[in-house]
């Protein structure tokens, strides 16, 4: 294997890593937008959408209906975000908008706060839930070859169906009425409202696709790895939060140029670098933490001047 | 005249992404003196002041403080200079107390350190007695119940005593040179005739002191300005006495005559 | 007026009504050690409820304690530091609570350091369990390494727990808020990882039978027989956690109540106003962040000659999040308020064993509600009283000078 084919295999995990991290980050920034509140519970929402699949599946199995995997797959997705979603709003409604007016560390506890009682929610609730959960084996599996370059299955279908929401969900936002009003109090709350936004539909609207497409990279992630755990949250939320501020908070196409490039830059460092692949992490943190240094505004984003 | 200015800009200038917010304006002041800055809302006024306190670099030109040159000085160095301000919307400390708002104009000048703070309680007693009683004398020249209530957090003030003690916090340094921002700003008549009353009397306090004072009230300006410097889109228009400014043409269109422009 | 009011304040009774209150809460403390079962955490909860709840309605009331403390606050410190020194012989019993109450100081300790970052200057740090990890790795390695004494691990651990500070120098003054949140998150997990990974700190294991302290050959591992009583061997470690407390307890109320406060209270409210009043933003917020975290690694290089076992998972993002929950929870920018946090939010989980499965899920809800409810924490930040110093000047005018000795104190 040539070291271009090294390259370009990693760039192909990285890019499918790369994508799941988006869906995530997509919503830091939606909620950065329309509340100005950083939802630190957000990585919680993704592994909420993968438990939320798993009891569909179970339920779905208990049934007798569990067949038809195509099927079964698109009802998994489906059912996951919508329940993911309602529970999203739910906790927006009781706990994040309450707190976005507050000081902005009373708001990151709250939301941490929130994260905590969602991971214990589940591994309380959930069958065994301390333990890894093994995730069904629903994606065509195998591979073929592109070159020297192996390409598997489940990988394109979990790419190819991140390009699809991330489609859609620009589609949302920028093409419909309610996508307009989105935008319209991410740029300012009060002035929307003046003008017939209803403020608080909105919000719910926003964690709503937030959280739905959190549990959609949830499930993506439990058939990448075949598995799941309760406390796969933390770890993401920091990474959708990194990438959403690489690519620039508030932006979207910045959350989700953000997420690839965090997806590249793990691959990538557990390729070529020493001892990489266990600090994978560790280098792409450097590189926020350098990118927060010289670059705040993120990839992006454009520079705003203090008013003094 | 020459010999006796405190404070002057030379071809000052400043610009945010293209936009020319400052453009090459010459003002000077003389040890003393009231100098009224007046213009419209977005003529640079408050920019002027961010630059001369430090808090903006200027992209082009060159200010200088008794003769030596401030640019790229650092807000804190520039304020140990002698150059104190107040702020347009009031940037007090809400939450601590009229007392300690005061003190923080007076902290550069304490000997006290880190390391005195927790080992040398008796320097730190000696030091906070003293800028005590200046600050209770500070807060009495403007109203004699401030002293009073020196231990309530700032927050609960209303806004005509909030603005007496941010301009207690300026004189509290001790500046040679004050740039008031709108100190009239969300007041009514009355309590704005109070305020100019003690400004006065700071003045009458220490003689030296030269104001720099940002209006665009020009009932205030008359009642307590030498001079007076008209800005309009971030370009000097005109300069003089009150009467000669307010009777400029420029100055009058700028004001009251094109439409599009906010007063 | 006010001198009236504190002479009706003092006088023999009310030197009793003051460590009566006192003892009445001890007692209460310490029953809710020593009692087995949950029932005394409820019901004490509720009792501290309803006497919150009634002072609410009567401020009279709380004035008049308020007034009464303050008042007779010499009787009041001796009396809280002998019930303190005496904490040992009462839980003599189970060594169990007492070893909870020493991790108690220490996150005490710690979260003074943190509490001085985000309470006094209002830098948001979420790595402090990274720092702790400094320092405890710090005196662990040199420990095991180089058989250094505990008398030199301490201070090392927290002078490297300073030095690693400067990872973050830059970050800290060029970032603020949410951004700065996630510089310091992103340092925490980068730690705990590297921990994970590394060969010479142990890795996953960690690092084992780090000794336990022992000043000039008396091992503190050791009984104190008393003959009328025998105190388990974790009281020496408790007094010596006593001194430490204290220590940094006085520094962080000298800090705040001096010139320095007030300068870091002007950063935390508004950097730009600070900085054209002189203050040098930049410079404090790196003593501060520095001096913080010093604390911090102190009270890790302690926890690592308490238990003699560390590894990564005690330092993860969850102690993080505890220590900073201490800091807002308690009340920022006021040490007891984060006294008051670390007592509570390290006792009582404890004492919550009973209901183990749910304790996290408990934990993240109390949170979410305190701080819906009571966002500026239980003991929130008050205005500065110089008062106190000022009467100090004011009596050393009066005596001669010469005398300075006699004044010592201050």
């Amino acid at each position: 294997m040539t070291f271009l084919d090294m390259l370009l295999q990693q760039s192909i995990n990285g890019l499918m890593l790369g994508i799941m991290y988006s869906l995530v980050a997509v919503g830091f920034t939606l909620y950065f937008g329309v509340l100005d509140v950083i939802n630190f519970a957000h990585g919680d929402f993704f592994m909420l959408g993968s438990f939320m699949a798993l009891v569909l599946y179970s339920i779905a199995e208990a049934a007798g209906w569990a067949g038809n995997t195509f099927l079964v797959v698109i009802y998994l997705f489906i059912g996951s975000m919508i329940l993911t979603g309602v529970v999203g709003v739910a906790t927006e409604r009781l706990c994040v908008k309450p707190v976005s007016k507050a000081p902005m560390l009373i708001s990151l506890l709250v939301t941490l706060g929130l994260g905590i009682a969602i991971r214990e929610a589940v591994r309380i609730l959930y069958p065994r839930g301390s333990d890894p959960k093994g995730f069904p084996t629903l994606l065509p599996q195998g591979a073929f070859n592109l070159g020297s370059i192996v390409i598997r299955y489940e990988n394109l279908i979990i790419f190819g169906l991140g390009i699809v929401v991330i489609i859609v969900v620009n589609f949302l936002i920028n093409r419909t009425k309610m996508g307009s009003a989105i935008r319209a109090v991410a740029q300012d709350g009060e002035a929307a409202m003046m003008m017939g936004v209803d403020l608080d539909r909105t919000i719910d609207i926003t964690f709503l696709i937030g959280s739905a497409v959190a549990a959609v990279a949830g499930i993506m992630n439990g058939f990448y790895y075949g598995k799941t755990m309760f406390n796969i949250g933390a770890m993401m939320g920091v990474i959708g939060f990194s990438a959403a501020v690489i690519g620039g908070l508030g932006n979207i196409y910045g959350a989700i140029v953000g997420g690839i490039l965090f997806g590249l830059l793990e691959t990538f460092a557990a390729a070529v670098l020493p001892y990489g692949a266990e600090n994978k992490r560790v280098f792409a943190f450097l590189i926020v933490i350098l990118f927060l240094v010289f670059r705040p505004t993120g990839i992006l984003g454009e520079k705003v001047y203090e008013r003094v | 005249m020459e010999n006796n200015r405190i404070f002057w800009t030379k071809d000052l200038s400043i610009s945010f992404g293209g936009l020319v917010a400052v453009d090459h304006v010459n003002i000077d002041i003389a040890r003393g003196e009231v100098l009224g800055l007046i213009g419209p809302n977005g003529s640079g006024k408050t920019t002027i002041f961010n630059i001369i306190t430090g808090i903006y670099t200027p992209t082009d030109g060159d200010f200088f403080f008794e003769g030596e040159s401030l640019l790229g000085k650092p807000p804190y160095e520039i304020a140990r200079k002698g150059i104190a301000r107040t702020f347009q919307i009031s940037r007090l400390c809400l939450d601590l107390s009229v007392l300690d708002n005061v003190f923080i104009g007076m902290h550069y000048r304490q000997k006290h350190w880190l390391i005195d703070a927790v080992f040398r309680r008796d320097l730190l007693a000696r030091e906070v007695s003293e800028a005590r009683d200046r600050a209770f004398s500070l807060l009495s020249v403007f109203n004699k119940e401030l002293v009073g209530l020196a231990g309530v957090p700032v927050g609960a003030l209303p806004q005509i005593d909030r603005r007496r003690v941010e301009i207690c916090r300026a004189m509290a340094m001790e500046p040679r040179l004050l740039l008031l921002d709108e100190p009239s700003a969300g007041m009514t008549l009355e309590e704005m005739t109070e305020l100019m009353e003690d400004i006065r009397k700071v003045q009458e306090e220490s003689k030296e002191i030269s104001i720099i004072i940002v209006e665009h009230d020009m009932t205030v300006i008359r009642s307590i300005s030498d001079r007076v410097v008209a800005l309009n889109y971030g370009r000097k228009i005109a300069e003089g006495t009150c009467e000669e400014v307010s009777h400029n043409t420029e100055v009058r269109e700028a004001y009251l005559g094109k439409r599009g422009i906010k007063i | 007026m006010a001198d009236e009011n504190q002479r009706s304040q003092t006088g023999p009774l009310k030197t009793v009504t003051v460590l009566g209150i006192e003892v009445v809460i001890y007692a209460l403390f310490l029953a809710l050690l020593l009692m087995p079962g949950g029932e005394i955490l409820i019901v004490e909860v509720l009792l501290l409820l309803a006497a919150l709840f009634y002072l609410r309605r009567n401020p009279a009331l709380r004035t008049q304690i308020q007034e009464l403390f303050a008042a007779n606050a010499r009787a009041a410190w001796i009396g809280g530091i002998a019930m303190m020194l005496l904490v040992p012989f009462f839980v003599a019993s189970s060594p169990y609570w007492l070893f909870i109450i020493i991790i108690a100081g220490l996150f005490l300790v710690a979260c003074l350091g943190l509490n001085l970052q985000l309470g006094s200057t209002g830098m948001v740090n979420l790595a402090p369990a990274a720092f702790y990890a400094v320092g405890a790795y710090t005196a662990g390695l040199l420990a095991l390494g180089w058989g250094l004494p505990a008398w030199i691990t301490l201070p090392a651990g927290a002078i490297m727990a300073g030095l690693f500070s400067a990872f973050l120098f830059i970050p800290v003054l060029k970032t603020t808020g949410h951004y700065l949140a996630l510089v310091t998150l992103a340092f925490q997990f980068m730690v705990t990882i590297l921990l994970d990974n590394m060969e010479w700190t142990g890795g996953p294991q960690g690092l084992k039978n780090i000794p336990l302290f022992s000043i000039a050959g008396y091992s503190f591992n050791t009984d104190i027989n008393l003959g009328f009583i025998v105190l388990p061997a974790y009281a020496n470690f408790y007094y010596l956690m006593l001194l430490i407390v204290a220590a940094v307890g006085i520094a962080s109320l000298r800090i705040y109540n001096s010139w320095v406060g007030v300068t870091l209270s002007t950063i935390r409210d508004d950097e730009i106003a600070a900085q054209t009043f002189g203050v040098q933003v930049n410079r404090w917020k790196l003593i501060i962040f520095s001096l913080g975290n010093c604390f911090i690694g102190l009270a890790g290089a302690f926890y690592s000659h308490l238990v003699g076992f560390i590894s990564p998972p005690n330092f993860a993002f969850d102690k993080s999040l505890v220590m900073v929950s201490v800091v807002i929870l308690g009340g920022m920018d006021n040490v007891f308020g984060v006294v008051l946090g670390s007592l509570l939010l390290i006792i009582l989980p404890e004492k919550l064993r009973v209901v183990q499965e749910y304790r996290f899920l408990i934990y993240g809800v109390v949170l979410i509600v305190m701080l819906i409810f009571r966002p500026r924490g239980l003991l929130p930040f008050k205005p500065r009283d110089f008062s106190d110093l000022v009467e100090a000047a004011k009596r050393k005018r009066a005596i001669p000078a010469g005398s300075e000795a006699a004044e010592g104190r201050a």
